[in-house]
Formats: C-alpha cells, structure tokens, sequence
C-alpha cells in the first residue's frame, strides 16, 4: 500500500513520465541498416543529428510562418555533409528516414506504459506526436517545442504574459536583439497552442471518451487567458516599438550599422507581435468551434459512443476468413455507410431506358451469347471487325507521331465512329488491355507471326495487327502509359464512361 | 413536406455530406426542426442514418437500403470489372487496410496516422504469409480458414512485386484499393503517405458502434443478399 507521503510526492507522476516517453519516442526507432551505414553506425551522432532536424524545423515554422517542407529539411542535411561525412546525395534519404521513421514513427502510434498517480495504477500513455504535416508543410506538436524548450530555453518562463512582459521591459531598455528572442517565443507559444487545439480536436473526433472534461475546460481557459488578458497589451506593445522605430528612422542621416541592425531587429519584433496578435484572434475564433465540437460530439454522437466499440479483426477479419467465395458477394455492403451514396445507376437516365431491353442487356454482359449458334457468330464477327477497326483506326491515327495523347485520339475520330468503338464498352476495355500488355510490340509480332486463330468475340491482339494493311504495321512499337486524367465519353444511350488518358509512344 | 428538406436530401445525395463551411445555408436548415423530423422521416424511410459530427451532416446509406448504398457490384465496377476472387481479395484488402489504420484496442482507435504502400505491402504480404503457413501445419486450420480464404492468400503470395498497375501485381491491387477509398474521399496523398481523411476520422467511430454488430453480422451470414456480379 503506497503512503500519503508517497502518494503525494508522486503526484502528476505522469506528466513526468510524459517527457520522458517523449524522449523514448525518438530515442528508441527503427535503425534500417542502409541509414546505419550512411551515418558509420555512430548512434550518438545520429541522435545529434535528429535532434538538429529538429531544431531546425522549430526555427524555420518561427521564422518562416510555419513553412518547413521536405525540401528545406533536404537543403538544411545537405549543409550538414561535411561535419557527418556522408554524401550530400543523401540527404533525402535521411530527410525521409528523420521525418517518417523517426519524427513520425511511421505514422504508428506509440504506446508506453505509464504509471498515473490519481489511480496508482500502469496505463498506457499514448497520443504522442513530435512532428505533423500540414499541406507539405511539417510542423512539430506542441509537446515537441515543450521539449526542445527544455533542452535549452530551460530558464526561460513558459507562460505567456511573463514572456509578454520581458518583451516589453527589453522594448523598454532598447534591448532589441533580447527583445527580439522574446517576441520569437511568444510566436512559438501560440503555435503551441494552437497546435494543441488541433491535437485535442483530433483526439475528440478519434475517440471522445478518451477526452475527459477537466482537459477540455484547461484548454478553453487557457486560450481565454492568453487572448483576453493579453490581447491589448500586445497592441501596446506594437504601438511602443513602432514608435521606437520611426525615432530610428527619423536619424536616419547619422545611420551606421548598427542602427541598421537594430532597425533590422525592429521589424522583425513587430512582424512576429502581428503573428502573435493575428494568431491569438484566430485561436480565439477556434475555442468556438472546439467547445462545440465538444459539445456536439457529446451530444449527437453519444448513443454510438455509448455503446463502445466492436473489435474490428474479431468481428470482420476473423469472420472473412472463414467465408466461402460464394458468400464473398455480400462483402461489399460492409463498406456502405463509408461509401457515397450511389444514386445514379438507379436514377439515372440509363435506368428509364435500360428497363425496355434488360434482357438483351444482361445478356450482353454475360458474354456472346451461346445459346443461339447463328447469333453467337454474328455477335463474335461483330465485335472482332470493331476490335479491329479500333486498332486501325489507332495505328493509323499514330502513323506520322512520334507521341501523343489518346484525347487527342478521341477527338480526331468522327462521332459515328467513336459510338461504334464504345458500343459494349469496347473502346476502353482495348485501352486497358493493351495498357496492361505495356506495349503493341510489333516487330515482336512479326518476327514470331505464327497461325491466326480468328477469336470467337473477344480482343486478340495479333488477330487484329493480321487483319490491318502492311503499310499500317511499320513501326516497331508503340508504348502505352497511363495518365491521372480521366476523360469522360457518353456512349449513344447516354451511359457515361469514364477512363484515364494515356500518353501514347511510339518508336519506328 | 418542406421544400428545405428535399432540397437538403438533395444536397446530401450528392457526395454524401455537408459541411457547415461549404453549405452554410443547408447546415443552418437543418437546425430547423420541422427540417429535422422530415428527415428523421426519410432516414426511417428510406433507409438511411443520418449522422452529425462537427461541422458535417453526414448521409450514411445503411447497408440493407437497395436503393442507393453501394454493394459488390458498384465496387466491382470501381475497381475494373474483376473476377469474385478478385473482388473478394480486394475487399479483404480494404478491411485489413481500416484495420491496419483502426485497429486499437480499449480507449485508443486510431493505430496510424498515415500509412505508407510499402507497410501496407509488408504486412499484408506477411498476413499472408502466416495464413499460409498455419493452413499448412494446422491439422484444423479448416475450422479458422476456408479453403477459398487459402487460395486468396496465395493469390496474394502469387502477385507479381514490379510497379506495374495491373492487377497481377501487388502494387495493381493496392492501388485500385487506395483508389477507391480516394474518390470515396477517404484517403488522401499526403505527400506520398496515404492519410484518412476528416470523413474517415469522422464515421469510424460510427462504423465500429457495437450499435452496429447486428447488422453486421447479417451481412456476413450472408441475411442480406447482394447482387454482386461473379
């Protein structure tokens, strides 16, 4: 039984054990054997190395407006080459390894099992983040610049208005360049709290049950706090240092250096108190959306939050593996609250019309029909001309090309022709066909010409290049690559067809 | 019947939800509560469920409704007019994805921010791997796998490793999983990563409600047939 002494010397244990899981986090990763090799299997020098990324990515989301891409990253570990002794080349492939399998722990979450003291009891602390990633853009979380701060900004004070407050007593004494290091961390503790709204909408909509509401109230009132009491004293502030900077400029006749480099320092306090003004205001607006996120999840949500959760591989995965294909059918409407609602093959025009022919339709689908032997080989000779009409119409299209794009292909053959190629969805099941053989390999095809067997309705490749002109057949290959475009044709009953471009190569 | 409310449905059908930033004036409608219980109406109707989270109002097709949720054959068209061992393989896939991304146990759901092709690969192939090998060892590996489950690990195992798209390769069969779940606006490339999108973040905590076990498990015994292709 733990004693009330202990206890009480133990309290907010956790949070303790928070920044140390933090350190763990990064300190204990994933060590692939070719990064080893890069960095000559020194690990002390390659946690100096992360940590510098680190740093790094602090100072360039403060200065730059959170911009920090990859490729700063990239440009700021080729810098570091020299003192490493690795390839400036690969400096991507550390920027990759730092950011994804060290900073982000592969996008895994991490769990470390932490002793809390309200309950005395091992739980697991988890929802660590050191670095997010917004539009390109890598940010670290709020615990990371905690963190960071830690390592050397230890005697600087965490709270706002006490930064706020040397920032202005430095304003004061004309301090700027210690003024300016102030205004720096002002910029960073409102990033620091807005990342942590992020973190906890986050968690919210993760799982709400996991957000209790002690968090949540800390988290409005310390926005409240840092907006309300601060807001106008900042404005002060701003209208202070301006004021010093136009007496500066005023003298501009006497400037020497160091005045440039006091003025420099000047806009740059002024640039980060608007950051920090302009940020606060936004924050502020957030703590609405938060509280009601909150209160809305709470709320609406709370008859499935309630319930719990079912336990995905025991429920779906286990199940799936027992099933026979036959049951496999139904597997598709497991997806359906996840899906989109699918209107528009019930609703749409094609549905009025194709309720008059279903039969021959379905009939279509099924493949040539066996049933009757004089139609089948009519429906056979039918799609063979069209499988090749389609080629020729494209070979003939590619004879003086060197590449192009098979919009262009589409847009060059008249209207009655391209209906005629997409009857049966024709025209984009060649396309797919071919693009999965990579290649009309021609001169492959002449050099192993063998018999042709006429194909009972379905493409054959070969059976068409024997159907086309010699002339047609000159070049040695065309190459087929697929493109992320999509290009939308209506076929004559009005069912859309969609299917990607491709960019069309061909080699004489 | 208010017109608001059709035209709200209207909205809904179109990519599924509304978001208080881009549809403010369908959002405020349906604070409305007269807007509101016609289309508690409609939701009793037409087979749907219809749920909130901040900022959107989701219009989630329950998967008994015929009229308008997606099954195995929308997905078979999706994905490229594959054969039932595809489709199946496919759709095991996508199950195994959500999990790889939600499988948390207790009080943590999400399992991965973001996952990348390669981890995918690795620990599908790996699944794979181990089904394959128990089905061999396991005198009673007929009572946890099906026989069909096997031959899906092995078409799996069989997949080629190049970059190509087609179906024959690992990378094919990824990529019409990822695809899919992109224009469902699930997923999205998050410099070279595939991250949930908010409406995954959003409906997983619904999609996992013990409130849905039954219907859950009607589809799996097959109570709610589907007219997928094969």
């Amino acid at each position: 039984m733990i004693s009330a002494e202990s206890k009480e010397l133990l309290q907010g244990f956790e949070k303790r054990m928070r920044f140390v899981n933090l350190t763990k986090y990064w300190l204990q990763r994933s060590k692939p054997t070719d990064i080893r090799e890069l960095l000559h299997n020194d690990d002390d020098k390659t946690d100096n190395l992360i940590l510098m990324v680190m740093v790094f990515i602090m100072d360039s989301t403060l200065r730059y407006g959170e911009s920090c891409t990859r490729q700063d990253i990239t440009a700021f570990l080729r810098e570091l080459a020299d003192v490493y002794d690795y390839d400036p080349e690969s400096a991507e492939k550390l920027t990759n390894y730092i950011v994804t399998d060290v900073l982000q722990s592969n996008g895994k979450v991490r769990l470390f099992d932490t002793f809390h003291s309200s309950d005395t009891k091992f739980k697991d602390q988890s929802s660590l983040i050191l670095l997010d990633q917004q539009n390109g853009n890598y940010i670290l979380s709020d615990e990371a610049y905690e963190f960071l701060f830690r390592t050397k900004e230890i005697d600087s004070e965490l709270d706002f208005s006490v930064n706020r407050f040397k920032l202005q007593e430095f304003i004061k004494r004309g301090n700027y360049s210690k003024a300016l290091r102030e205004s720096r961390e002002l910029v960073i503790l409102i990033r620091k709290l807005k990342t942590k709204m992020d973190v906890f909408m986050l968690r919210c909509r993760t799982n709400i049950t996991e957000v209790s509401i002690d968090e949540y109230e800390e988290i409005v009132t310390e926005i409240k706090n840092s907006f309300e009491d601060e807001n106008k004293q900042l404005s002060d502030i701003r209208t202070l240092v301006s004021a010093k900077l136009q007496a500066i400029t005023d003298i501009e006749i006497s400037k020497d250096e160091n005045i440039a480099q006091t003025e420099k320092e000047i806009l740059e306090i002024i640039e980060n108190i608007d950051t920090v003004i302009n940020e606060q205001s936004r924050v502020f607006n957030q703590k609405y959306t938060l509280s009601e996120l909150y209160s809305a999840l709470l709320d609406e949500s709370f008859y499935y939050l309630q319930a719990g959760r079912f336990d995905l591989e025991k429920e779906l995965l286990l199940p799936l593996q027992k099933m026979q294909l036959q049951d496999s059918k139904n597997i598709g409407k497991l997806f359906a609250p996840l899906y989109r609602p699918s209107l528009p093959h019930i609703f749409g025009l094609d549905f009025f019309y194709s309720r008059q022919n279903s039969i021959r339709e379905s009939r279509k689908n099924d493949g040539i029909d066996i049933v009757s032997e004089d139609n089948a080989e009519t429906a056979a000779d039918i799609r063979n001309k069209r499988y090749v009409e389609i080629i020729r119409s494209l070979l003939s299209f590619a004879e003086n090309k060197s590449d192009f794009y098979f919009k262009e292909y589409i847009e060059s053959v008249s209207k009655e022709q391209l209906q005629e190629q997409l009857q049966e969805k024709s025209l984009p099941d060649v396309m797919l066909k071919l693009y999965g053989l990579g290649e009309i390999d021609i001169a492959g095809w002449h050099s192993q010409q063998q018999d042709i067997i006429e194909p009972v309705g379905e493409f054959d490749l070969s059976y068409c290049l024997s159907e086309l002109p010699g002339e047609l057949v000159q070049m040695k290959t065309i190459l087929i690559h697929k493109l992320d475009d999509v290009i939308t044709l209506s076929d004559e009953t009005g069912s859309i067809i969609k299917m990607n471009d491709f960019s069309i190569e061909v080699r004489r | 019947m208010k017109p608001e409310s059709l035209k709200l449905f209207a909205k809904l059908m179109e990519k599924g939800y509304i978001t208080r930033e881009q549809n403010p004036s369908y959002y405020e409608d349906y604070c409305d509560t007269e807007i509101a219980s016609e289309l508690a109406v409609m939701e009793q109707e037409l087979d749907f469920t219809l749920y909130r989270t901040n900022g959107r109002l989701y219009l989630l097709p329950n998967p008994s409704n015929e009229l308008f949720s997606q099954n195995n054959s929308d997905f078979r068209r999706s994905v490229g007019n594959e054969k039932l061992e595809e489709l199946y393989l496919l759709n095991y896939m996508a199950i195994f994805l959500l999990h790889e991304l939600y499988g948390g146990k207790g009080n943590t759901l999400q399992t991965r921010y973001y996952i990348r092709e390669c981890d995918f690969l690795n620990d599908f192939t790996k699944h794979c791997e181990q089904v394959r090998a128990e089905g061999e060892d396991m005198k009673n590996a007929a009572a946890q796998y099906s026989m069909d489950f096997l031959r899906l690990a092995d078409n799996w195992l069989a997949k080629r490793g190049d970059e190509s798209i087609s179906s024959d390769t690992k990378h094919g069969c990824f990529m019409k999983i990822i695809r899919k779940f992109r224009d469902e606006d699930l997923l999205y490339d998050a410099d070279g990563v595939w991250k949930p999108t908010v409406k995954l973040n959003d409906l997983m905590p619904y999609y996992l409600s013990q409130n849905r076990i039954a219907e859950i498990h009607s589809i799996l015994e097959g109570g709610e047939s589907d007219a997928g292709d094969s």
